[in-house]
Order: C-alpha cells, then sequence, then structure tokens
C-alpha cells in the first residue's frame, strides 16, 4: 500500500515536470497511467470544485466538488473516440488508448494545478463578504473572474504541456499543433454544453442550492448564447 | 587580395551547405515515398484492419487500389460505410422519435448511396482531366474508401451528437450541430480521395477534383433537402414540394424567426 502511495506520488513529480520524453513512455504502461491520472485528476477537481461552490453555501460545494471532475471525466469519455480518430488523421502514430491517456494527462495537469491553487481560493472567499450582505453581487461577481482567470492559467499551462509532448510524439511542430488546436476545439465543443447540463457550479445568489436545475437537459449552451446575444442586439 | 580569398571561400561553403541540404531534402523524399510505396495492406484483411488503415496509413489502401488487389477491401469499406452511417441516422432520428427513428437511419443511408452514384460519373472524369490514368473501379474504391472514412468519422462523432440530442430544444440548432460535425468528416473523406488520387499514376493536380468536391458536397446537401424531413416530425415519409436547399433553409429560418418573435422564444421540437 506505502509503495504504491509513493508510486502515485512519483507519477504526480513525473506529470509536473511535464518531460515530454518520459511521459512519451507512459503512453506505452497505459491502463496503470490512465489509473493514476484519474486518481489525481479526482483530488484536483474535486478540491478545486469545493472552493468554487463554496461561497454561495457549503451543500453547493460539496456538489460541485462531484460535478466538476465528473465534467472533466464526461468530456474525456464523450471525446475519446473522435479525438483519437483525428489525431491518427492529422499524422500522429498513437493508439486510441494513447491519445486519450494524452487528453487525460494534460486535463489531469490542469486540476493538480487548480487543485494546488485551493487554499489561496479558500483564503480569497474567507476575505469575501459573506452571502446575503450588502456587497454579495460584487463578492459573486468577484468570485466569476478570479475563477475565469485560475482556469485560464491553468489551461495555457496544460495545454502547453501536451503540445510539447505531441511535438516529441509527432516529430513535427506542425502536425502537433493541428493536433492541439483539433482536440482544444472538440473539448470546448462537448465541455460547454456538459457544463451547461450539469451547471448550477458557481451557484446564482438568487437561486436555491441544486445538484441539478430542474431542466438539466432542457437547452443547450450555444442556444443560451445566441439568445443572449439576441437580447443584446435586438 | 585576402577579402577576394575570404570571399571566394565562403562563396564555396555556402555552396557546399546548399548541396549538403538539397542531397538530405532529396534523400528525406525518397524515404518517404519508398515507405508509402511499401506500404500495403494484406489481400485478405478484416474490417478493424481496414478501419485501423484508413485512420493511420491511407495510403495503404491507396497501394492496394493501385496494384488492382481491392476487390475484398471495397467490399469491408462498403460495409464500414453502410453500417456507420445507419448507426449515426439512429442518433440523428433519436432527436424527433417516432417514425424518425426508422426514417432517419434509411434516409440518411440512402441519400448518401444517391449522391455518390450521382456524382460518380463526374468524378471519373474529373480524375482522367486531371491526368490520373486509373480504371472506373479504381476510382470507385477511392470514392467508397472517402466515404467510409467521413462515416466513420461520423461514428466518432455520435457520443457528442447524444448529447447534443437530448439537451437541444430548436431543430434549427441540432441541425447545425449535425452540419458542423458532417463537414469536418467530409473534410476528411474529401482529403483522403484527394490524397489517394495523387497517389495514382499520372495525376498531375487537384484542381478538377476540387471542382467536384464541390458538386458532391452540393449534391449531398440538396439531398437532405430533398429527402426531408431528416429530423423534425412529419406525417409523410417524403415531401412531394420542390425546394433547393439554401432557399429550404431560410425559409425555415424565417418561419422559426416569426414563431419565436410571437413567442418570445425560439421554437421548441416537441
Amino acid at each position: 500500500m506505502n509503495t504504491y502511495f509513493k508510486q502515485l506520488l512519483a507519477d504526480l513529480v513525473t506529470l509536473c515536470h511535464a518531460n515530454p520524453s518520459v511521459l512519451a513512455t507512459w503512453l506505452d504502461k497505459d491502463s496503470e497511467k490512465i489509473r493514476a491520472c484519474l486518481i489525481w485528476l479526482i483530488i484536483g477537481s474535486s478540491l478545486y470544485g469545493a472552493s468554487i461552490g463554496l461561497w454561495r453555501a457549503p451543500l453547493q460545494s460539496f456538489y460541485v466538488a462531484i460535478k466538476f471532475p465528473l465534467l472533466i471525466i464526461l468530456t474525456t469519455l464523450g471525446n475519446a473516440i473522435i479525438n483519437g480518430m483525428l489525431a491518427q488523421l492529422l499524422g500522429a502514430k498513437i493508439s486510441f488508448r494513447q491519445s486519450f491517456l494524452a487528453v487525460m494527462m494534460s486535463f489531469t495537469l490542469i486540476t493538480i494545478i487548480l487543485g494546488s491553487l485551493t487554499p489561496l481560493t479558500f483564503f480569497l472567499l474567507y476575505n469575501l463578504p459573506p452571502m446575503g450582505s450588502e456587497l454579495a453581487r460584487q463578492a459573486h461577481s468577484l468570485v466569476l473572474v478570479v475563477n475565469v482567470v485560475l482556469i485560464a492559467f491553468a489551461g495555457i499551462i496544460g495545454n502547453l504541456h501536451l503540445f510539447s509532448l505531441l511535438s516529441h510524439i509527432c516529430d513535427n511542430a506542425l502536425k502537433a499543433k493541428q493536433i492541439l488546436f483539433t482536440w482544444l476545439g472538440v473539448n470546448m465543443f462537448l465541455g460547454c454544453q456538459l457544463s451547461w447540463n450539469l451547471r448550477p457550479f458557481f451557484g446564482t445568489p438568487r437561486l436555491e442550492v441544486r445538484f441539478l436545475r430542474d431542466d438539466p437537459f432542457n437547452g443547450s449552451f450555444y442556444e443560451a448564447i445566441f439568445q443572449i446575444a439576441k437580447n443584446l442586439l435586438f | 587580395m585576402t577579402n577576394e580569398i575570404n570571399a571566394s571561400e565562403s562563396n564555396a561553403s555556402l555552396e557546399k551547405e546548399e548541396n549538403i541540404q538539397q542531397t538530405e531534402t532529396t534523400v528525406n523524399v525518397d524515404k518517404e515515398t519508398q515507405e508509402m510505396e511499401t506500404k500495403q495492406l494484406p489481400e485478405s484483411t478484416n474490417m478493424m484492419q481496414v478501419v485501423d488503415a484508413l485512420l493511420k496509413t491511407p495510403e495503404s489502401i491507396v497501394n492496394q487500389i493501385k496494384a488492382g488487389q481491392f476487390k475484398q477491401t471495397v467490399f469491408i469499406l462498403l460495409l464500414i460505410f453502410i453500417l456507420c452511417h445507419a448507426v449515426y441516422g439512429l442518433i440523428v432520428g433519436s432527436f424527433s422519435g417516432n417514425a424518425q427513428w426508422f426514417a432517419a437511419p434509411l434516409k440518411i443511408l440512402g441519400g448518401a448511396i444517391l449522391s455518390a452514384l450521382l456524382c460518380y460519373p463526374s468524378f471519373y472524369i474529373f480524375a482522367c482531366l486531371s491526368g490520373a490514368n486509373a480504371t472506373p473501379s479504381q476510382i470507385l474504391a477511392l470514392l467508397v474508401g472517402g466515404l467510409a472514412l467521413t462515416s466513420i468519422l461520423l461514428l466518432g462523432f455520435a457520443p457528442v451528437a447524444f448529447i447534443f440530442t437530448f439537451s437541444i430544444k430548436t431543430l434549427g440548432f441540432m441541425g447545425l450541430i449535425h452540419l458542423l460535425i458532417w463537414s469536418i468528416s467530409i473534410y476528411f473523406g474529401l482529403r483522403y480521395i484527394m490524397t489517394g488520387l495523387l497517389h495514382l499514376e499520372g495525376h498531375k493536380d487537384n484542381g478538377f477534383i476540387k471542382v467536384w468536391s464541390i458538386i458532391l458536397i452540393l449534391t449531398l446537401l440538396q439531398m437532405t433537402t430533398t429527402l426531408r424531413p431528416i429530423l423534425g416530425e412529419s406525417d409523410t415519409f417524403l415531401t412531394q414540394e420542390k425546394r433547393f436547399f439554401i432557399e429550404h433553409w431560410i425559409k425555415e429560418l424565417d418561419n422559426k424567426k416569426t414563431n419565436s418573435d410571437q413567442n418570445n422564444t425560439l421554437p421548441y421540437r416537441r
């Protein structure tokens, strides 16, 4: 057991070092490394998820700690086939499992970064005006902005590391860039929709705390964006 | 004098470097061509091997077509094309349910086959015009390969389409999502066809094939209007009214705009 935890910690360090030649060898030991990535992904994203919902209510924090890992895992699983196909078509000599693991490693790194920032976000939340106070609206906006910045930062780092891994695998920066942007596009496309289905995450102050909205499969992220744009323009 | 000697020495070294680079490039190109030519599928293949080859080494299928030993592979490609289109059709049909569970797969598969048959003669002629020295059966094999690859990608997108099907309320948005998925898939299918043609003897440029690609895309899009409704509900299997697909889209969007203006919402499917 002790050895297992030591190995798990060693995997975390390797993932953070993000040495492409080392990570490329991970792709051959896929099932073992998929498990390690999954564990760290759940830990990192649950911790960060808890911090997202905490300002709204402790119950919301608990719900998001479950939903945030679920969102990432569902996005990765939902796109596993198409990501593998696109990588192969764009010239990467990797199997479906390997492309799945590469995407998973990138998401794991992102969630580890976010998880490591959780104490700081807790500290920020401690200093914010609580729900029900006069400045609650401003506090809610600040929570949103800070989290968007953190997710963007972690996302950039994770994708830069994925790019260096892909460049190492493909031996060609152009191919790696093509694959990275294709994966990004496909993952964002599904990820946005799933985050819509699994809402609320931050928890709107005027709505009650719920695990899912009453009608989670009613409507889509893109329809909502269209409606907002329409209201703004016309 | 010393300057002249230095200049001539640097020129000589530059020429030497250029020669080395040229030789390296030639060697690399030769190596790549050799690799491509040696890659070939075994004569008896199974479905998974063909799918794998389509995604990873499409040139191995093209080499088989070039060698003229492609009967079994084409049969498998056709099977892949039918299966994947049928499965994707089921997902399209699940949006409206009821009769569309059967109608959508049938129409999607039938529409793709009809479009391919309609475009096949022009594909052969355009391939010949671009200099390809190929038999009609080789061209057919390429076409089937391209469409099979498109269908494999459609199947790859199936989980994504499935999630959207259960979330999206409006017909227009669902249509847009399917159009987006189909556009990405057909792009790779056409890319396979163009790369395949480049490997065939005598083929000079892809200009004619690019024109043909536009013809195929327009035919496929028109087919979705001819065989409508594919996504929405209807009392009849086919509509008698004739329409051009752009006109149909504009009319549908106009109808929806009027509905949504009246209700101040987007039109719903149920």
